[in-house]
C-alpha cells in the first residue's frame, strides 16, 4: 500500500486508528472486569470499573475531535473518508459499551451486599464471556482489517440472543420460585440486558468494519433468535435495499 | 493489506474498454439521489492519438452523456487534455498529430476526414485554461461566432444573441453599460465568463472546458462552477480539471486517466467514495508517487 | 551590517568573508557600469564628430547669394522676337562695369571677369522677362539672379586672399567688385531655396535636390508597393500555412541569408535581369524600385514572421475553437495584432532601401539627370547616387552641397526610423 504523498496526512489517519484500538482495548477490559466483579463479588474491581468509565468518555470526545479536524483540513475521500467515519462510529459504539459495562459493575456492587447466587451468576458469567469474546474478535478484526472475522461475528449475533433468552427464562423461574430473590434477580436481568446490548454493539462494529474495508454496506437482516413469549424484540437498525453483494477474495 | 479486499477488476485492467460499456443507471442510495443522466451525446470508441511517433492516448473508449458534466481527471501528462481536444478536432491544428478510432456524435463519426472541423467547432465549443478574449470589444467578442457562421440576419438579431449569451453566462449585469469597451479590460473571472458567453453564443451542443478555473481566484472559481451547474441543464459539458475537489463538486460523471489510458469511469459519487481500481484510489487519496 | 560597524569583534568570520565578497561584487558592478558608460560615450563621440563635420561642411550650402542689378534693356542689342539670342551676359557685365566705374580693355577681359561673377541663369531671367513683356524693351528693369558658384564661395569665406592669386578661382579684382556690390546691397544672402526647388545641374549654384528627392520617392513608392505586400504574404504563408518540412526549411535558410547579401549583388541582378533581359528603361524608378524591393524583401519577411510568431497562440486557438477557418484566423486576428511589428519592419526596410547606393549605380543612376522627374519609366536620379555624383564633381561649390545632401538624406532616415519607433510604442501590448 502506497504512502500518502503528504506524510502528515497518513500519520494523522494512523493515529486516529490507533486511538480507536486503544479505546477498544479499554472497553474490552471494562466488560471483562465487570463480568469478573459479578462472578467473584469483587467490590474493589467493580468500583474501579465505574471510575475508569470517564477515561472512555474522554477518548470518545478526543476521537470525535480528531475526526472532525481530519475531515475539515484534509477533505478525505474514498478509503480515507470511510476510515475516518468508521473511527467516529466505532468510538460511539465503544463509549456506549463502556457505559453498559459501568452499569453492570454498579449492579454488581449492589449484588455483592446480598447473598451469593451461584448458578445465576455463573450463567451471567458464561453469557458475559461470550459477549466479551465477540467484542475482542470484532476489535481484532478492526485492528487487522480482517473482513472474515468481522463477518463471523456479525453472523453469530443470534448466539447472544439465545443466551439472553435462556437467562431470561431461568431468572423468571427463580423469581417465581422464591420471591425473596426478586430484587437480586431483577438486577441480574438488567445485567443480562446490558450484555445483550453490548453484543449488539459488537455487531454494529462488525458492520462498520465491513463498510470501511469494502465500501459497501452490509445487507440483509441480522440473524436474530426468535424471542420467547413476552420477550421484547430488539429492532435491527441497518437495512439496505440493494441485493446482497458479499464476496470475499 | 487492503489489496486482498479489493474486488478483482473483471476485465478493467486493460484500460477501461469494458468500463465504458456499462453506464450506471441504478438510482443512488439514500437521500442524495443524483439527477438522472441524459442519453449518450458523444461515444468515443478505441481512440488513440499519436504525436509523430509518440503515442499519447491508447485506445480510449468513453461515453459522454448529454445534459451532464463529465470530469476528466488524472495526473499531468496523462492524456486528458489530448482526449478533450479530439472532441472538437483541435488536434488537427497540431502538425504531425494523428487520431485513430471513432468518435460518434449525433449518429456520425466526427473523426472522419470528410467532416469539416470548422462546422464541428460551431457545435462543440471550447473554453481554455487562460482566459483568451479577443482584443476587441465585449460585444464583438460575443458576436464573433454568430457573425462568421452567419447566424444573425440583422443587427437587431445579433444584439439579441449577444444579450442572451451574456445573460446566460451571468455577465450581462456587469457589462451591459460597457459593451463597447475592450474585452481585455475585464478581471480574470469576468474574462473567463466572457469566453464562455462567446462559446455559447453560437448555441453549441457540447461545451469542452480545459481547466477553466486554474488561473482564477476562489471566488471567481465558485462563480464559474455555479455557471457550469446552470449550463448543464442545456448543454453537454466535459471539463478537464487538476483539482479533484472541483471534479467532485461540479461533475456527475468522472473518468480517471493515467499514462494515456482510461483507467476507470463512473458516477462521481462512486468514484470518490469507493472506486474500483487501485490506481484511481491512490490518485484521489493522494498516494501517487 | 550596522552591527559590524559598531562592534567589529562581534562579527563572525563567515560574515566577514561575506562582506568582503560583497564589496568585491559591488566594485565589479560599479566598474561594469563605467565600462558601459565609456562605451556609449565612445560611440557618442564618434557620432558627434561625424555629424559635426558634416554639419560644419554643409551648413553653408543652405544659404546663397543673389545679385539684383538694374539692367537697361538695350533695344539695339535685343531682338524683340528672339530675346534669347541677345548676349545678355555681355550687356549686364558692361553695364555693371560702368556702374562700378571700371574701364575695360580692348579684349574685354574685365567684362569677362565680371561675367564670371554671375550665374548663367541671369541671361535666362532677362530673356524670360523680355519674352513675357516685350514692352520692357528700352527700359531699365531690375533683374535678379544667383551669383556664380565661385563668387558665392568667396562671399561665404571659402576662398581666401592668403592663397596666391593664380591658384585661386577668384581674382583680387573680382573680390573687390564683390565686396562693393555686397556693401551697396546689390548682393544679398538668403536661404538657398534652389537647393530644394530645383533639379540637378552642372552649375553648382543652380543645382538642387528636388529631382533626386522625387526620384528617390518614386523609387521608394515602387519598392513599397512591391516589397510590402509580397513580403507580408510570403511571411504569412511561411508562418501559418506551410508544412514544416525540408523544403520550407531550405526556403527559410535562404531568406535569412539573402538579408545579408551585399547590395551590389542585387544591383548586378537588376542589371542583368531587368535591364538586359527584360529591357526595362535604364535608371528608371521602376527598375530601381524593383531592385530595392528585392533587397528589402528578406527584411520585410523576417520582421513579419517574427511579429506573427509573437502573437500568442491562445488567440489563434480561441479563434479556431470558435469555428473560424485558418484564413479567417490569420487575417482577422493574427495579422491585425502583428501589424505594429509588420509596420515597424517595413519602415525600417524602406529606410535602408532609401540609403542604398551600390545597386543604383549599377543600374545606371550614376549619370547626370537634370530637372524633376514625373514618371516611373524615365531615367531619374536618387539621393544616394546624387551624393556620389556631387562628391566626384570638380567644382568646389559641390563640396558643401554634398554635405547638405547627406544631411537631407540623414534627416529622411531619422524621420522614418522615428516614425517606426513611434508606431511601435503606440501599438505595443494591445492584448
Amino acid at each position: 500500500m502506497n504512502q500518502h504523498t503528504v506524510k502528515a496526512y497518513g500519520d494523522e489517519l494512523n493515529q486516529l486508528t490507533a486511538e480507536v484500538v486503544r479505546m477498544g482495548g479499554l472497553a474490552e477490559a471494562q466488560v471483562a472486569d465487570a463480568i469478573e466483579s459479578v462472578a467473584r463479588r469483587d467490590v474493589a474491581l467493580a468500583k474501579a470499573v465505574v471510575e475508569r468509565d470517564n477515561r472512555l468518555d474522554a477518548l470518545h470526545r478526543d476521537i470525535e475531535k480528531k475526526s472532525i479536524r481530519l475531515i475539515a483540513l484534509r477533505q478525505p475521500v474514498a478509503s480515507d473518508l470511510r476510515r475516518t467515519l468508521g473511527a467516529m462510529k466505532l468510538a460511539s459504539d465503544l463509549e456506549r459499551t463502556g457505559d453498559l459495562a459501568k452499569n453492570i459493575a454498579k449492579r454488581a456492587l449492589i449484588l455483592a451486599e446480598g447473598e451469593p447466587m451461584q448458578p445465576l451468576t455463573r450463567s451471567i458469567e458464561r453469557m458475559g464471556r461470550l459477549v466479551s469474546t465477540r467484542l475482542r474478535d470484532v476489535l481484532d478484526a478492526y485492528t487487522a482489517s480482517e473482513i472474515e472475522r468481522a463477518l463471523s461475528v456479525w453472523s453469530t449475533d443470534d448466539e447472544v440472543d439465545e443466551h439472553y433468552n435462556a437467562l431470561f427464562r431461568e431468572l423468571l423461574t427463580y423469581m417465581m420460585g422464591d420471591p425473596r430473590t426478586i430484587t437480586a434477580c431483577t438486577h441480574l436481568l438488567f445485567m443480562a440486558k446490558n450484555l445483550e446490548r453490548i453484543g449488539d454493539h459488537a455487531t454494529n462494529i462488525a458492520e462498520t468494519v465491513h463498510y470501511e474495508i469494502t465500501g459497501e454496506e452490509m445487507l440483509g437482516e441480522r440473524p436474530k433468535a426468535v424471542p420467547g413469549p413476552g420477550e421484547e424484540q430488539t429492532p435491527t437498525p441497518h437495512i439496505s435495499t440493494q441485493p446482497s453483494d458479499l464476496t470475499d477474495d | 493489506m487492503m489489496s486482498k479486499i479489493f474486488r478483482a477488476p473483471e476485465g478493467l485492467a486493460d484500460g477501461g474498454s469494458a468500463g465504458a460499456a456499462t453506464l450506471s443507471t441504478a438510482p443512488a442510495v439514500g437521500a442524495h439521489a443524483a439527477a438522472p443522466l441524459g442519453p449518450i451525446k458523444i461515444a468515443a470508441r478505441d481512440v488513440s492519438v499519436f504525436y509523430g511517433e509518440k503515442q499519447a492516448l491508447f485506445g480510449v473508449s468513453l461515453d459522454i452523456p448529454d445534459k451532464t458534466v463529465t470530469a476528466l481527471i488524472g495526473p499531468s501528462g496523462c492524456g486528458k487534455s489530448t482526449f478533450l481536444r479530439t472532441m472538437n478536432r483541435m488536434n488537427d491544428t497540431i502538425p504531425g498529430c494523428r487520431v485513430t478510432g471513432e468518435i460518434e456524435m449525433d449518429g456520425g463519426d466526427i473523426n472522419d476526414r470528410k467532416i469539416d472541423p470548422v462546422l464541428l467547432r460551431a457545435q462543440v465549443g471550447m473554453v481554455f485554461q487562460k482566459p483568451n478574449p479577443f482584443p476587441k470589444t465585449i460585444y464583438e467578442n460575443v458576436a464573433y461566432g454568430p457573425k462568421i457562421h452567419g447566424l444573425a440576419s440583422s443587427k437587431g438579431e445579433l444584439d439579441d444573441i449577444v444579450q442572451k449569451a451574456l445573460k446566460r453566462a451571468g455577465l450581462w449585469d456587469e457589462v451591459a453599460d460597457r459593451l463597447h469597451s475592450p474585452g481585455t479590460g475585464l478581471s480574470g473571472g469576468q474574462q473567463q465568463r466572457l469566453v464562455i458567453a462567446r462559446a455559447i453564443a453560437v448555441e453549441p451542443e457540447v461545451i469542452l472546458m480545459d481547466e477553466p478555473c486554474s488561473a482564477l481566484d476562489p471566488i471567481a472559481t465558485a462563480k464559474i462552477e455555479e455557471l457550469i451547474d446552470e449550463l448543464r441543464e442545456r448543454y453537454c459539458i466535459v471539463i478537464v480539471t487538476h483539482s479533484m475537489a472541483q471534479a467532485a463538486r461540479v461533475s456527475q460523471r468522472t473518468a480517471f486517466f493515467h499514462m494515456g489510458k482510461l483507467v476507470e469511469t463512473g458516477d462521481t459519487e462512486e468514484i470518490f467514495t469507493n472506486p474500483r481500481e487501485r490506481r484511481t484510489l491512490d490518485y484521489i487519496t493522494g498516494r501517487f508517487g | 551590517m550596522t552591527d559590524a560597524a559598531q562592534n567589529p569583534s562581534a562579527v563572525s568570520p563567515r560574515t566577514r568573508r561575506l562582506q568582503a565578497r560583497l564589496r568585491g561584487r559591488y566594485a565589479r558592478e560599479t566598474r561594469f557600469k563605467w565600462y558601459g558608460r565609456a562605451a556609449i560615450g565612445f560611440a557618442l563621440v564618434f557620432l558627434v564628430i561625424l555629424l559635426g563635420s558634416i554639419i560644419m561642411q554643409g551648413r553653408t550650402a543652405f544659404y546663397s547669394h543673389s545679385v539684383t542689378l538694374p539692367v537697361y534693356m538695350d533695344a539695339s542689342r535685343i531682338d524683340r522676337s528672339y530675346p534669347q539670342g541677345a548676349n545678355f551676359e555681355q550687356i549686364v557685365a558692361e553695364q555693371q562695369l560702368r556702374r562700378l566705374g571700371v574701364e575695360d580693355d580692348a579684349q574685354g577681359t574685365k567684362a569677362a571677369a565680371m561675367k564670371a561673377l554671375f550665374s548663367s541663369e541671369l541671361k535666362f531671367q532677362a530673356a524670360g522677362m523680355i519674352a513675357r513683356q516685350p514692352g520692357l524693351l528700352g527700359q531699365t528693369v531690375p533683374v535678379t539672379a544667383p551669383l556664380s558658384d565661385n563668387a558665392d564661395l568667396y562671399l561665404k569665406g571659402e576662398i581666401s586672399r592668403a592663397v596666391p592669386e593664380d591658384q585661386r578661382r577668384v581674382s583680387n579684382e573680382q573680390m573687390a567688385w564683390l565686396d562693393r556690390m555686397k556693401a551697396s546691397g546689390a548682393v544679398r544672402a538668403h536661404f538657398n531655396t534652389t537647393l530644394f526647388t530645383k533639379g540637378d545641374s552642372t552649375q553648382p549654384e543652380l543645382a538642387g535636390l528636388l529631382g533626386a528627392v522625387v526620384g528617390s520617392a518614386l523609387m521608394l513608392l515602387v519598392t513599397a508597393l512591391i516589397a510590402i505586400p509580397v513580403g507580408v504574404c510570403a511571411a504569412v504563408w511561411l508562418e501559418e500555412y506551410s508544412p514544416r518540412n525540408r523544403i520550407t526549411a531550405i526556403i527559410e535558410v535562404n531568406i535569412n541569408n539573402l538579408a545579408a547579401v551585399p547590395s551590389i549583388v542585387f544591383g548586378l541582378l537588376g542589371l542583368a535581369l531587368f535591364i538586359n533581359f527584360m529591357h526595362l528603361p535604364r535608371a528608371s524608378p521602376l527598375v530601381g524600385g524593383l531592385v530595392l524591393a528585392l533587397m528589402a524583401l528578406p527584411t520585410v519577411i523576417i520582421a513579419t514572421r517574427s511579429s506573427l510568431k509573437a502573437v500568442p497562440p491562445s488567440i489563434r486557438e480561441a479563434a479556431l475553437a470558435m469555428g473560424a477557418s485558418r484564413t479567417q484566423t490569420v487575417f482577422g486576428h493574427v495579422l491585425p495584432l502583428a501589424m505594429p511589428g509588420v509596420m515597424t519592419g517595413s519602415i525600417i526596410a524602406m529606410a535602408h532601401a532609401l540609403g542604398e547606393t551600390a545597386p543604383l549605380l549599377l543600374i545606371g543612376m550614376i549619370s547626370f539627370v537634370p530637372g524633376v522627374p514625373h514618371a516611373i519609366d524615365e531615367p531619374v536620379g536618387a539621393l544616394p547616387s546624387l551624393i556620389y555624383i556631387w562628391e566626384n564633381a570638380s567644382e568646389r561649390a559641390f563640396h558643401e552641397r554634398t554635405a547638405a545632401a547627406i544631411l537631407v538624406l540623414l534627416a529622411f532616415m531619422i524621420v522614418m526610423n522615428a516614425a517606426a519607433i513611434l508606431l511601435r510604442r503606440r501599438f505595443e501590448r494591445r492584448w
